[in-house]
């Protein structure tokens, strides 16, 4: 008890130890996986990031030059960011926010 | 079990406060002693051998750094390390040594979440409280290296993706040393603490025998007085750092507490050599080759030794993967360590042994109990 | 994830299906893009189960009900549905129903498609790309489907043989492509789009001049097949021709060229100027090729009747004929002394080695890569003024852009947009020039020129030369039928009309390009070994296995520059005649094949 004391009383009068998260959102630092941006301007409908997903939230059409992306099945690993040789997927530094309904995003050229 | 009638039947779990994860133990009770155990394990059943078999070998990656939120980061060192073995690649120096370090965060963080649960289960809430207030200082330490607390992605098949500059190194450094201040203000109630020593002291004995017979791993063999870690084998820096392993002679739970509460004060000294001695050199290195053949690793995980087998045919699919995890060879010695202690002791003695189940989970065939 | 489970399932949600309607129940169920959850049954009395299939549709579970004897072997639904397999295993264990023409067998090793072999991970909602791409975008956009990842691999490796026979395989000619080459490829690589594609035609003349160097010489040491006693007769010695009686002579058959100018090369020969392709080494590949099989050459012997030749012996007949009639400029006055079609002209600095007489100011019109080469070789044999006249405008040229840059460089001038109307004869020429501007697209695409009213003008010149086109004509004595265009007409395997008469290259398709008449020769000659007897020329792609990926480092890659073709510089190069293109020294040509992508093996 009497070694505890210190821990109490410094408990008792310091700042709490939890960040009220969404109100106040922690500082990102880059390399944190957030949402994904396509850059359609740079995309050559090459498909690989579509084979590299783990979870498959990725559809990529070639014909209509068109990608769709599921934030809600995406596990927000990155490796197509890694995999794209032109660079056309650009991380955002943010965390997907709950939805009530799935919904899928879809970017055009 | 011939007077099975006469005896209660407690069923502990699948869920309970002091189990992270859900196993369930069927107690035989004659009044207050326990005479038997039955496990009943399958809860987290989710065919991860089977889905690993279906993707090609690069997303294999991600699957195994999720089989467990708690020891991921070295999931994902094991599988990458055992296909860097499979296609003959040698990664370079530098990424080792930030592997070595990031694994040595792993396990810090590892072992004060279990130290907090442990508190807690002997009854001590205010020092699980305190214990992962500083299990904060890890965490915000993990997301200033790559943005998230638990799961920090940067393995990669070849190396590792991400550098650590000089201001990122002397924040490692700051933050070690003002972790072990804070360690040190607690560290003592596990030690001496009258309260606590008398439900850990001489509960859940384990003797030498009976701990290398039934095959424990991790701390646990480690309480027993045997010196067995895989660190010893020299698998990515360990070889260059110098590293001996924590052995207590009590056999007892005090002594898992003593091992993983000084494997903390260890991990925090590695920690700071390894980034005292971190080489110059690239990170990452090209891996052309299809796995093909087989291979094993083994590395240590804060809760054991974990087991990676794989097999694969030059094609881009590997044929079969086996994961044994340190939790599963950990259940049969914890069934002895149970019988003839109390029925109120059973959390502190389960909980002795780190159960993480959902790294457990590897059955695939389900047969009749009777 | 928010799944209503209703307790009483509604009747909508279920189907009854019998043993022969399950397979195609379950096919519904994909195509809804249903998602495969579990087995379970129910026993209805001691003999009969109901087996439930459970599905995930969206957001509420649908439901197949099957009833069926507990002994009878029920049909698997893993040839449909990939993912079901992991229900039937369970639903032996656990429920003790037999499942029939299991496509995995049980002890363990899983079954994998080549479609789509990860479905458990994926809802197999949709089409999934197939895992591996089997060809680079380099190698779908060459016309002869050269094996290219492959060679700029061995290019990497520095390994010029090797390279060289894998060029070889599609293309005999890796020496001439590597200077002349209009190279789709290069357009088609996926770093096209960041301004820097892999310089494959350059690699190309790398291997070819490496291998040279290593071995002496062109000619190489191989083996054809045993002799099969046929003979063949190809007409035409240029690039369908040649690949043509390479081909068969690999296969074993005894080939006879037929070549009516005085050297072999065909367009090759007296198109492209002696800056881009010299002619000896032209000369040496070509003979290296015909040498290694054994072909006879017989220069300066025209062919104008097919049955006088084919009664000689022969069992089949090429025909390579090529291209070689000018268009007209379809003006009033182009009769007149001074104006020359760029074929003669051609034909006589490039073959006979002449230096015509062009004064000091000419005058080319169109906007072809014969008009660019017309120009050029005009200026090296010392006109001051070379104007080049194109009635579209500058981006509507079909010339390859890095003609008209060196076109441009040399001190060629341009004027667009204006079209030829007459020609005054005279000492110096008087050409009356329409100025145009673009109106209405026609069925190419291109907009089609209208005239101005009102706007003409005048210009004087020493010679004009005339490249607006050309097209083949075929003499009647070859007894195949032509189309209203003058070419030859052919199945898809380049067979014409007449029996055992092929026909490839520029008499067919009209004025294309060297690569296509080497595929045409290819394709040709494995159907003539078909007709005579053998097994036609295999078109496998190598096994992925061998080749080596790109390294992961990608900021490096993506960092590296382009490696440009060193030229000599544009003031000495109006002087003569020499080769422009110099090599680039081995080891930049080394790092500019690492800078591939390997877009083939996909990483």
């Amino acid at each position: 008890m009497p070694g505890f004391l210190g821990n109490i009383l410094e408990n008792l009068f310091g700042k709490p130890a939890t960040v009220k998260y969404p109100f106040e959102k922690p500082a990102y630092v880059p390399g944190t996986r957030g949402e994904l941006y396509f850059n359609m301007a740079k995309c050559d409908q090459c498909q690989d990031c579509e084979r590299i997903c783990p979870s498959a939230a990725i559809k990529v059409d070639p014909e209509t030059k068109k990608i769709e992306w599921s934030p809600f099945k995406c596990i927000y690993c990155h490796a197509c960011v890694r995999t794209c040789m032109h660079e056309a997927i650009e991380p955002l530094m943010n965390v997907q926010a709950p939805d009530y309904k799935k919904k899928v995003k879809t970017f055009e050229a | 079990m011939s007077n099975q009638g006469k005896l209660t039947v407690i069923p502990f779990g699948p869920q309970h406060p002091v189990l992270p994860e859900p196993v369930q133990l069927q107690f035989y009770v004659d009044e207050e002693k326990i005479v038997d155990v039955l496990p009943n394990i399958g809860y987290i059943h989710r065919g991860i051998e089977r889905a690993a078999e279906l993707n090609d070998y690069r997303r294999n990656l991600y699957l195994c750094e999720r089989i467990c939120g708690i020891c991921n980061i070295i999931h994902g060192q094991t599988y990458a390390g055992m296909i860097e073995k499979l296609t003959d690649t040698e990664i370079p120096i530098r990424a080792k040594y930030l592997r070595t370090i990031w694994a040595e965060i792993a396990r810090l963080q590892s072992h004060l979440l279990w130290l907090g649960l442990f508190g807690e289960a002997v009854g001590f809430e205010s020092l699980f409280m305190k214990v992962w207030k500083d299990r904060e200082l890890v965490l915000e330490l993990t997301e200033a290296t790559n943005g998230h607390r638990i799961h920090l992605g940067t393995t990669v098949i070849g190396g590792v993706n991400k550098d650590m500059d000089a201001p990122l190194i002397s924040r490692y450094q700051k933050d070690m040393d003002k972790l072990k201040k804070e360690i040190d203000d607690w560290a003592n109630v596990f030690r001496k603490d009258k309260s606590f020593l008398s439900k850990t002291v001489g509960m859940g004995m384990l003797p030498k025998k009976d701990a290398v017979h039934s095959g424990a791993v991790g701390p646990v063999i480690r309480a027993s007085g045997i010196p067995q870690d895989m660190r010893n084998n020299g698998y990515e820096a360990y070889g260059e750092l110098d590293f001996k392993p924590i052995v207590y002679d009590s056999c007892d739970v005090q002594g898992r507490v003593l091992v993983r509460l000084d494997e903390c004060y260890q991990s925090i000294d590695l920690i700071k050599r390894a980034i005292n001695q971190l080489p110059e050199g690239s990170i990452a290195v090209k891996n052309d080759k299809f796995p093909d053949g087989e291979a094993i690793y083994r590395t240590e995980q804060p809760r054991g030794e974990v087991f990676y087998y794989a097999k694969g045919n030059g094609t881009i699919h590997l044929e079969r993967i086996r994961i044994r995890t340190p939790t599963i060879p950990n259940i049969p010695p914890l069934l002895g360590m149970l019988i003839g202690h109390n029925v109120a002791d059973i959390p502190a003695i389960v909980h002795s042994i780190d159960p993480c189940m959902s790294c457990t989970e590897r059955i695939t065939d389900v047969k009749e109990m009777n | 994830m928010i799944v209503e489970i209703t307790k009483t399932p509604e009747a909508a949600y279920n189907t009854t299906a019998t043993m022969d309607t399950l397979i195609s129940a379950t096919e519904a169920m994909k195509q809804k893009g249903a998602r495969f959850i579990t087995i379970t049954t129910n026993d209805i009395n001691k003999a009969d189960v109901e087996v439930l299939y459970h599905f995930e549709v969206e957001d509420h579970i649908e439901t197949i009900h099957l009833v069926t004897k507990k002994d009878d072997p029920i049909k698997s639904i893993t040839g449909v549905y990939i993912a079901a397999f992991i229900g039937e295993n369970e639903a032996q264990d656990l429920f003790k129903l037999k499942f029939s023409n299991l496509a995995v067998d049980l002890g363990g090793r899983m079954l994998k498609n080549d479609i789509s072999p990860s479905t458990l991970l994926k809802p197999a909602v949709g089409p999934q790309p197939s895992i591996m791409r089997k060809l680079g975008p380099c190698r779908e956009e060459c016309p002869a489907m050269v094996n290219i990842p492959k060679y700029i691999r061995e290019v990497e490796r520095d390994d010029p043989t090797a390279a060289y026979n894998t060029i070889i395989d599609r293309a005999p000619i890796p020496a001439i492509l590597g200077r002349v080459c209009f190279a789709p490829c290069q357009e088609g690589c996926r770093q096209e789009l960041e301004v820097k594609p892999i310089q494959i035609r350059l690699l190309k003349r790398v291997a070819a001049d490496g291998f040279k160097e290593q071995n002496g010489g062109l000619q190489r040491e191989i083996t054809c097949k045993s002799p099969s006693g046929k003979k063949v007769a190809i007409v035409g010695g240029g690039p369908a021709g040649v690949a043509a009686a390479y081909y068969l002579g690999l296969q074993g058959h005894s080939v006879t060229v037929y070549e009516k100018g005085t050297m072999l090369g065909g367009a090759m020969a007296w198109g492209i100027p002696k800056y881009r392709l010299p002619k000896d080494l032209m000369n040496e590949e070509l003979m290296a090729r015909l040498n290694e099989v054994g072909a006879e050459v017989k220069l300066e012997t025209p062919v104008e009747n097919l049955e006088v030749l084919m009664a000689e012996g022969y069992d089949a007949a090429f025909l390579g004929i090529g291209a070689d009639q000018c268009n007209s400029l379809r003006c009033e006055g182009e009769e007149s002394e001074g104006v020359i079609s760029f074929i003669d002209f051609l034909t006589a600095v490039n073959v006979r080695d002449e230096t015509p007489e062009i004064g000091e100011k000419v005058i080319v019109i169109g906007g072809g890569n014969s008009a660019m080469d017309a120009a050029r070789t005009a200026r090296r044999l010392g006109a001051e003024e070379v104007t080049l006249f194109y009635r579209r405008t500058e981006g509507e040229m079909p010339a390859s852009l890095h003609e008209i840059h060196g076109a441009m460089e040399e001190g060629v001038n341009f004027d667009f947009l204006s079209s030829q109307m007459k020609i005054i004869p005279g000492y110096p020429l008087k050409i009356e020039f329409q100025v145009m501007i673009p109106g209405e697209p026609d069925e190419s695409g291109r907009r089609r020129p209208e005239p101005v009213e009102g706007r003409k003008y005048t210009v004087e010149a020493d010679t004009v030369i005339s490249a607006i086109g050309y097209r083949g004509l075929v003499p009647a004595g070859m007894g195949v039928e032509v189309n209203r265009y003058g070419q030859i007409e052919t199945d898809k395997n380049m067979k014409t009309s007449r029996d055992n008469v092929w026909a490839g290259g520029d008499a067919v398709y009209g004025p294309t390009s060297v690569i296509a008449a080497l595929r045409d020769g290819r394709i040709a000659a494995s159907s003539i070994d078909k007709y005579l007897g053998g097994e036609g020329l295999s078109d496998a792609v190598p096994d992925m296995k061998e080749f080596v990926a790109r390294s992961v480092d990608k900021e490096a890659l993506r960092s590296t520059p382009q490696a440009k073709i060193p030229e000599i510089d544009p003031d000495e190069r109006v002087k003569n005649f020499a080769e422009v293109e110099l090599l680039l020294d081995k080891c930049k040509a080394n790092c500019e094949a690492g800078r591939c992508w390997r877009c083939d093996w996909n990483e």
